[in-house]
């Protein structure tokens, strides 16, 4: 088991390493951004200044030990377009983007699994087909439509809901629908299905052949089998919903990092992008490991393969 | 078991004759049409469509806030949606398959690589890999159809290795090898046939994400560049004007929705068709 | 039978498995002995019957004798000229390969026609018509229609589909016809149809086969010798008179009862097998039938007993049977 944890971890420090190593190289590779961060007809002098002040002026190899080290400092350097450092402006951002993210996990979690396994329990009732109806209509309609719709509905005809900004509690309330309705509609859909498999295998028929209850068979055998797979589906579904979040801060004007990093790629703002791209990929990776050692814990005959 | 027929349900059919329509009209576009997308005629601003109070019979979905025509605006912007999606399809697909026969017919190196690389493109959200490719490449209709060939082709990967291994245990691939036949006849004369049927519906599956994609991308400004159009940037456009004119952001809506809604529901059937035993799940 | 007539020799052939764990696969924590020091002999025209249980290396064997693989020692010859993965393109068309699943040794995805025509396509630069004017007569020789063409594999019989899988492997005039367990799918009835083509084949053609079967009564209806494998080890090699007249190996005899008898009144005392197959990694030194064999004695389990010919025409590797004959 101890094996298992220790090859996971390399694995995803790897992996992290690689997609660093390759943001870095890929922000190098497009030239210099003296280009266009300053008028055509600047002086020499003063891009020279530029690049001393973005520290573009030092050889490569030692911007990236910087890079590295500063995952470790935290000092990533300074903005192209807001001239601020790096760290100041996502320690702003990343309150009101955590609380998004995490409540949104939360109810996605709380509704998703429920009503998935209720639907695969009275299979093809009324209950089953309208929230299997809701939850196709959930992953069809792209959140910026949704998103739109609600603004138009809400903000524009009823005058309920602000469309935009973050001051108040009110202010989340369309953007957490927005980003939850596609979790809870893709959580459910998959525990419907893990379910339904579940259901299907022989030794519920020998459970329910030694005389346990339907209740039993169906909560106590089959729930747990169930849950592997939608485990590892809540792991992978957390970088959809990250994609989420970018869409939908942009769609209700929220100041979060999601909106933040469409911003910082309008504006080829290199350094946010790359600190960005690290902490996403830094937390689907990480969440992923836990998935993986959790779901090692569940179903010994994963582990039993390394 | 369930006996396979051959007769396509009339929902079916009618979804498949809409989205053929869709295509055709919007491929044929530039013919009928042929305007530069660019010019603008700021006397007929946001005028309401012609079946609305105020609308013009001139201009059957009314005009946008420079003027222009809306709805071959809409054909237009349809148009370079589905390109791109299917663009993107292509790549994807042709890269995905080959990558995954590849890897899934012989182990080794190869393997190891591609499934590291799939594993991190699995970490990291498509979206997030478009919007870093967006900022360091510049957003274009090469660009976009790169991206979505480039974040798409690990699940038709993954199919294809899996297709293949299992295929690897039939006996005919085996006499062929003992034939002597070249890993390449063996491919293109066993493998690729094959696994023909779950890629082909895999695909059909995958289309709508990719209309998503390049619309999101569109709609957060990071892919389709005015004064060209796309269904995305069309309801990025009109949210500025959804108190006055809501049309200009809530068809081209429609339309996406419409359009994911009909390949998903033909891709679930196709599905349904090829292989029953995934039926209700 | 003399020496020049022999077109397999087969040499100390040895195929080992490493079996790896941990981390990255990187520790061998032992050897799967797939074929351990196998020799024989096939001759031009006979049939040489192979009998063994799942496991027992009949498949790897096969594959070894195809040139699908190769051996980790030891060498394999056919007409002289060694077998293995680089072997030439004479070779490939000289030896083909009957499977046991008719369901899966036909393409489902080509029609027969290109199914039978494929080994000529490989080995051959025929124009369509040329292809045809093989392919038919054989279709006639396994009785399948000329209409059978433009099918697909799905619309035939397991029986059907064996004889298609014939013809495909008569099409490149072959020598020698591996059967891989090739009626074990089939009804009896079927089987008995399937097994006359195959003689008549035979005779037609002067073919030589290698004939793989778990299944004494079809080893004795087809077999000019017969040769039985445990463990990745020939047991016993003799003629098919000899070996059905005066069984000696305990493992041919456990084998032998298993066989059901169509008298249900005859009297038949039976020494069924005990025990299962040991696990073929890092099997007990000594003779690897030493876990169920009745006779077991101390020599068993310290020597692997050698192959010897303790009559004429029949080998047997047992302590039983020393090198004084059988007493």
């Amino acid at each position: 088991m101890s094996a298992f944890i220790v090859k996971r971890l390399a694995k995803a420090l790897f992996t992290i390493w690689f997609v660093l190593t390759l943001v870095f190289l890929l922000t190098r590779l497009t030239g210099d951004p003296t280009t266009w961060l300053l008028p055509d007809d600047a002086s020499a002098t003063v891009r020279a200044e530029l690049r001393v002040s973005l520290g573009l002026d030092r050889p490569i190899v030692e911007q990236y030990t910087d890079y590295v080290s500063a995952l470790f400092t935290g000092d990533m350097g300074k903005s192209y377009h807001y001239l601020r450092p790096v760290g100041e402006l996502f320690a702003e951002r990343a309150g009101p983007t955590l609380t998004l993210a995490a409540i949104s996990f939360a109810l996605a979690i709380l509704f998703g699994v429920p009503i998935g396994i209720i639907a695969a329990v009275n299979r093809n009732s009324l209950l089953d087909r309208f929230t299997m109806g809701i939850s196709i209509a959930g992953y069809t309609i792209p959140s910026f439509v949704f998103g739109i719709l609600m603004i138009f509905l809400f903000s524009l005809q009823l005058r309920l809901l602000p469309s935009g900004g973050m001051s108040t509690p009110l202010h989340y309330i369309m953007p957490l629908l927005t980003l939850t309705v596609d979790s809870v509609a893709n959580i459910a859909r998959l525990t419907r299905s893990s379910m339904l498999d579940v259901l299907r295998q022989e030794y519920l028929d020998s459970a329910r052949a030694k005389g346990a209850g339907e209740r039993v068979v169906i909560y106590k055998h089959a729930l747990r089998n169930a849950l592997i797979p939608v485990v590892t589906v809540i792991g992978l579904h957390l970088g959809t919903m990250i994609g989420g979040t970018v869409v939908v801060e942009t769609v209700f004007a929220f100041p979060g990092i999601g909106s933040l990093l469409v911003t910082a790629a309008q504006y080829r703002d290199f350094p946010v992008i790359q600190y960005g791209v690290m902490i996403v990929a830094t937390t689907v990776i990480l969440v992923n490991l836990l998935v993986d050692l959790s779901y090692g814990l569940l179903d010994p005959r994963i582990r039993d393969n390394f | 078991m369930r006996i396979k027929s051959y007769s396509i349900p009339t929902f079916i059919l009618v979804l498949i004759i809409s989205f053929l329509l869709i295509v055709v009209l919007s491929i044929l576009a530039p013919v009928f049409f042929p305007i530069d997308l660019g010019a603008t005629k700021l006397t007929a601003r946001l005028l309401p469509p012609s079946f609305m109070e105020g609308g013009k019979a001139e201009f059957f979905l009314g005009t946008d806030n420079l003027g222009r025509d809306f709805m071959i605006r809409l054909f237009y912007g349809t148009r370079n949606s589905l390109f791109i999606a299917f663009a993107g399809l292509v790549i994807s697909a042709v890269l995905g398959t080959l990558l995954g026969v590849l890897t899934g017919l012989y182990k080794g190196l190869l393997d190891s690589i591609v499934s590291f690389l799939v594993d991190v493109k699995l970490s990291i959200p498509s979206l997030i890999i478009s919007i870093v490719c967006a900022s360091v490449f510049g957003s274009s209709k090469l660009i976009m159809i790169l991206i979505i060939g480039l974040t798409g082709y690990p699940s038709f990967t993954r199919l294809a290795r899996g297709q293949t291994i299992q295929l690897k245990e039939a006996n005919f691939m085996e006499s062929s090898r003992a034939l002597g036949a070249s890993k390449l006849r063996i491919v293109f004369e066993h493998v690729l046939s094959n696994i023909s049927s779950p890629m082909i519906v895999h695909a059909t599956m995958k289309i709508s994400s990719f209309i998503l994609l390049e619309s999101s991308l569109s709609f957060l400004g990071l892919g389709i560049q005015p004064p060209d159009v796309s269904l995305g940037l069309m309801v990025s456009a009109g949210r500025d004007y959804l108190i006055s004119s809501w049309w200009l952001s809530i068809i081209p809506s429609v339309v996406i929705v419409l359009i994911v809604v009909q390949v998903s529901m033909i891709g679930d059937w196709l599905r349904d068709q090829m292989d029953p035993k995934l039926k209700n799940s | 039978m003399d020496n020049n007539n022999v077109i397999v020799e087969v040499n100390n052939a040895k195929k080992y498995f490493p079996v790896n764990k941990g981390m990255l696969g990187q520790r061998t924590v032992g050897t799967v002995k797939a074929v351990d020091n196998v020799s024989f002999k096939i001759y031009k025209g006979e049939t040489l019957g192979l009998i063994g249980e799942s496991g027992c290396g009949k498949s790897t064997l096969s594959r070894l004798l195809m040139g699908l693989m190769d051996v980790t020692d030891g060498q394999i010859l056919f007409k002289g000229q060694r077998v293995g993965t680089k072997a030439s393109k004479d070779f490939r068309r000289q030896t083909q390969m009957i499977f046991q699943d008719p369901y899966s040794s036909l393409d489902p995805r080509m029609s027969i026609r290109r199914i039978i025509e494929e080994p000529l396509r490989i080995h051959s630069k025929l124009n369509a018509k040329q292809k045809l004017e093989i392919v038919l007569p054989l279709l006639e020789k396994v009785s399948i229609p000329e209409s059978a063409l433009s099918k697909h594999p799905h619309e035939f019989s397991g029986g059907q589909r064996q004889r298609i899988g014939i013809a495909r492997a008569l099409v490149t005039e072959p020598e020698f016809i591996i059967c891989d367990e090739p009626v074990s799918a089939l009804d009896m009835s079927v089987q008995a149809q399937i097994l006359n083509l195959f003689k008549k084949m035979q005779h037609e053609f002067n073919l030589t086969y290698l004939f793989i079967s778990h299944d004494m009564s079809v080893v004795r209806h087809v077999s000019d010798r017969v040769m039985v494998m445990y463990l990745g080890k020939v047991v016993e090699l003799a003629s098919k008179n000899k070996f059905f007249n005066r069984t000696l190996h305990p493992y041919s005899i456990a084998l032998m009862d298993a066989i059901p008898v169509s008298e249900p009144n005859a009297v038949k005392v039976r020494t069924p097998l005990e025990g299962d197959l040991p696990s073929p990694i890092n099997p007990p030194a000594g003779c690897p039938f030493q876990t169920r064999c009745p006779h077991v004695s101390q020599a068993c389990r310290v020597r692997m007993p050698p192959l010897r010919e303790v009559e004429p025409d029949h080998f047997v590797a047992c302590h039983l049977f020393g090198e004084e004959g059988i007493q």
